[in-house]
């Protein structure tokens, strides 16, 4: 039986986070013969800092988005994976992971279960938005709360 | 792989978990790990009968002795006859936790159709929601 075909790993690019959910997919992706594809969702900067009188906009997106690449570069050459593999989209992150996922045709997303900004409420959001929405099948990966 | 040892399936329907026990199959044979498989259904009560009459118990009872028939036969059919298997009434919510934490699982199975929303946060483990058709 031919488990997955086609995995796609959300990532933080941060590695306090990507580690232990890198390692995982990238093992399954090896056991199954799966192809692995990254993303990064950026968040809208737009009305950041508006409290405290800063223009957050388009060039905060862009130096986070400039940022963002090369990590991604990083750990795609770590992961061996091509660079059409790695995708970065500015947007909500569970709009970006389940946008792409249906993109690519993904029959299995890698996601956290808790983010790194952690408002106790909103712990594991992503993750549930996720696995709400996904036309396949996800796995969330146990990760310690900040 | 070596990422998972002990495997929970968790399910509450048998007729719609044709794809969960599958990618569980698949996951225990990768992983050579042990497998342990829940159906878990609501009391009898939650439906508002209550206790008051003597029979709901006995109800209950022939309904998780019919549960346990039809894990058998689904986890023979799936090739996971080796697993423990067990049926458990009341919340779903809390059966699976129950179990993931006493049996010390590290990955809970479920199907896609669940409400993951606290599972997700409670859970002390990876969990993998499987699409069903």
């Amino acid at each position: 039986m031919k488990v997955y075909q086609k995995i796609i790993l959300a990532v933080e690019l941060d590695p306090s986070c990507d580690t232990l959910t890198t390692k995982k997919a990238k093992a399954l992706a090896d056991e199954f013969g799966a192809e692995l594809y990254l993303v990064h969702a950026i968040e809208h900067m737009s009305s950041y800092g508006a409290a405290y009188g800063v223009a957050a906009g388009a060039d905060i997106e862009e130096m986070l988005l400039e940022n963002a690449s090369d990590s991604m570069k990083k750990l795609g050459s770590e992961l061996n994976l091509a660079d059409n593999h790695q995708v970065i989209k500015v947007g909500p992150a569970r709009t970006i992971i389940l946008e792409e996922a249906d993109r690519i045709g993904a029959d299995l997303i890698v996601v956290g279960s808790h983010g790194r900004h952690g408002i106790r409420l909103l712990l594991g959001s992503t993750a549930n938005a996720v696995l709400h929405g996904a036309a396949c099948d996800v796995l969330a990966v146990r990760l310690k709360e900040d | 792989m070596n990422l998972y040892k002990h495997i929970l399936m968790a399910i509450d329907t048998i007729t719609h978990s044709e794809e969960t026990m599958d990618i569980t199959r698949e996951f225990a044979t990768s992983e050579g790990a042990r497998v342990s498989l829940l159906y878990t259904l609501p009391h009898l009560e939650a439906k508002g009968m209550g206790y008051l009459l003597p029979s709901i118990q006995e109800i209950e009872s022939r309904i998780v002795e019919t549960a346990r028939s039809r894990l058998a036969a689904a986890a023979d059919e799936h090739e996971l006859g080796d697993a423990d298997e067990s049926v458990m009434l009341g919340n779903c919510h809390d059966n699976i936790l129950e179990t993931a934490l006493s049996k010390n699982v590290d990955l809970i199975v479920v199907n896609n159709d669940h409400q993951q929303a606290t599972l997700i946060s409670d859970a002390p483990c990876d969990i993998l929601a499987v699409r069903c058709q």
